[in-house]
């Protein structure tokens, strides 16, 4: 038995006459007892044959404005797509494009301004390489060498040549970290010297008299050592003769005598003077000698 | 077969005119498939406005795609008629949702069909009588709508329809029948079906 929810779930399939016999007569059966459902049914028909009405029927009347403004809306510019486009531009450089292309093409650079600013930048990078291609780019002087080196090797290069490749070859391993920390020491070394001195003529020459100083320093030092030494020699010597003799001790001359206090640095020890004294205590010591020879 | 492959050879000659940009060949495919697009365009939106736009944008992108267009797969008619339902029912599933607004337009045809109803000229009614139903279909859900058209007006099989919306034949089924009862209750509000 069908009831009313089932019946309106299959008038389409009724109408398109997809039921079954036996549905179609429970479906019959049901229409002719059920005043509501059949009411349903006929007004579903009725709609159904007014929607064929509908579909037979032609809701455009004229279409010749239709056709103009789809015409127009799809002149050349709109239907070439900016992909298509993009494909067009190398034949439109190379002068290949075909004229009814070239049409479409053109159209679609006037409505599309996005396309004219890509065309704009493809014209001002075509006239920068021109450019570039009419101007000659100055080789490296060292390219002419270098090609030499890695084709013929050392030979048919000149002199200049050989002594600059093997100066890049002596400095080539400066590069290593090693290499580069010990030029960096070395450059702040040359940079220290030359803010203290002015230069290694200013420096050599400061050592130079430095050392000078130093040296004769030195000597004085020595020589007035060895000159206390040796009037010290002479007065025990003279003491001990003395005492071999009358065993009574001759005072020391006052020359002889050992200074009381020895000179600690070299500003109290003048250089103009050591070589006097030094030339005196020298001069006195053959007298000594000869003193000493006599007797 | 031979009548097919002449017809398939003549599309894609014409294809491949419109193609290289050929106006003419263009204007052709314009004139031949315009009224039907701008009727299928209609029984969507309701408005001949609207259709007309629509319409117009079908035809954009039927160009654009017209590369896509294999003439082994069919005739130029099928194939252009395919991807304009495909755009018509995007388009309407895009604004989708919001129900055409046709109370106005409702209410006038209401008004002009009585005074029509005992015009001698059946035309003019008969024209009256499809807006009426043109209104009625507005005012169905979209999903029961796009059903009902594709298969009353249209006249899709079940297939196309399947192959169209994306949706199981079962729903197919289904929307169409309650499409068709929600259509003749409205019909009926409208006393378009009681005149009948």
């Amino acid at each position: 038995m069908m009831d009313c929810t089932k019946f309106q779930d299959t008038i389409t399939d009724y109408l398109d006459g997809q039921l079954e016999t036996c549905a179609r007569a429970e479906f019959a059966a049901h229409r002719l007892r059920c005043r509501a459902c059949r009411e349903v049914f006929n007004d579903v028909r009725m709609t159904v044959e007014m929607l064929g009405e509908v579909a037979a029927e032609d809701v455009l009347g004229e279409t010749a404005a239709l056709e103009n403004r789809i015409l127009a809306a799809t002149s050349a510019g709109e239907m070439l797509s900016c992909g298509d486009f993009d494909r067009l531009i190398e034949r439109y450089f190379d002068g290949v494009i075909l004229a009814p292309t070239f049409q479409t093409f053109q159209a679609h650079f006037k409505t599309c301004h996005k396309c004219r600013r890509l065309m704009a930048g493809i014209d001002e990078a075509i006239a920068l390489c021109s450019e570039v291609r009419e101007s000659d780019v100055e080789m490296p002087p060292s390219l002419h060498d270098r090609i030499m080196a890695a084709t013929v090797g050392s030979e048919g290069q000149s002199v200049f040549a050989r002594w600059r490749a093997a100066a890049v070859r002596f400095a080539r391993p400066i590069w290593t970290p090693q290499w580069a920390a010990a030029a960096l020491i070395f450059a702040a070394s040359l940079l220290f010297v030359y803010s203290r001195f002015g230069g290694f003529g200013e420096m050599a020459s400061e050592a130079g008299s430095r050392a000078g100083r130093l040296v004769s320093e030195s000597n004085e030092a020595v020589t007035q050592t060895g000159v206390m030494a040796f009037s010290g020699f002479q007065m025990f010597s003279r003491r001990v003769n003395d005492m071999l003799r009358d065993k009574e001790p001759r005072p020391v001359p006052a020359s002889l005598r050992t200074p009381t206090s020895l000179p600690q640095t070299a500003e109290q020890l003048p250089l103009s003077r050591q070589p006097r004294k030094a030339e005196e205590q020298i001069v006195a010591e053959p007298e000594g000698k000869k003193h000493k020879q006599e007797r | 077969m031979g009548v097919d492959a002449a017809v398939s050879k003549s599309d894609a000659e014409l294809v491949r005119r419109c193609r290289a940009g050929d106006s003419v060949a263009w204007e052709q495919v314009v004139h031949e498939y315009s009224r039907r697009v701008y009727n299928l365009a209609y029984r969507f939106t309701g408005r001949h406005e609207s259709a007309e736009d629509l319409t117009q944008e079908v035809f954009v992108r039927v160009y654009r795609s017209l590369e896509q267009y294999d003439p082994q797969a069919g005739d130029l008619a099928n194939w252009l008629m395919r991807l304009a339902r495909n755009l018509v029912i995007d388009d309407y599933r895009r604004r989708g949702r919001t129900p055409t607004d046709i109370s106005d337009d409702l209410t006038d045809h209401e008004y002009h069909l009585e005074s029509h109803i005992d015009a001698p000229d059946r035309g003019v009614e008969r024209q009256e009588r499809s807006v009426q139903v043109h209104a009625a279909i507005a005012r169905l859900p979209h999903d029961l709508r796009e059903c009902v058209i594709l298969r009353d007006i249209e006249e899709l099989s079940y297939q196309e329809i399947v192959d169209i919306l994306k949706i199981p034949i079962g729903t197919v089924k289904s929307r169409i029948n309650r499409g068709r009862i929600e259509l003749a209750k409205i019909l009926r509000r409208m006393k378009v079906v009681e005149t009948m």
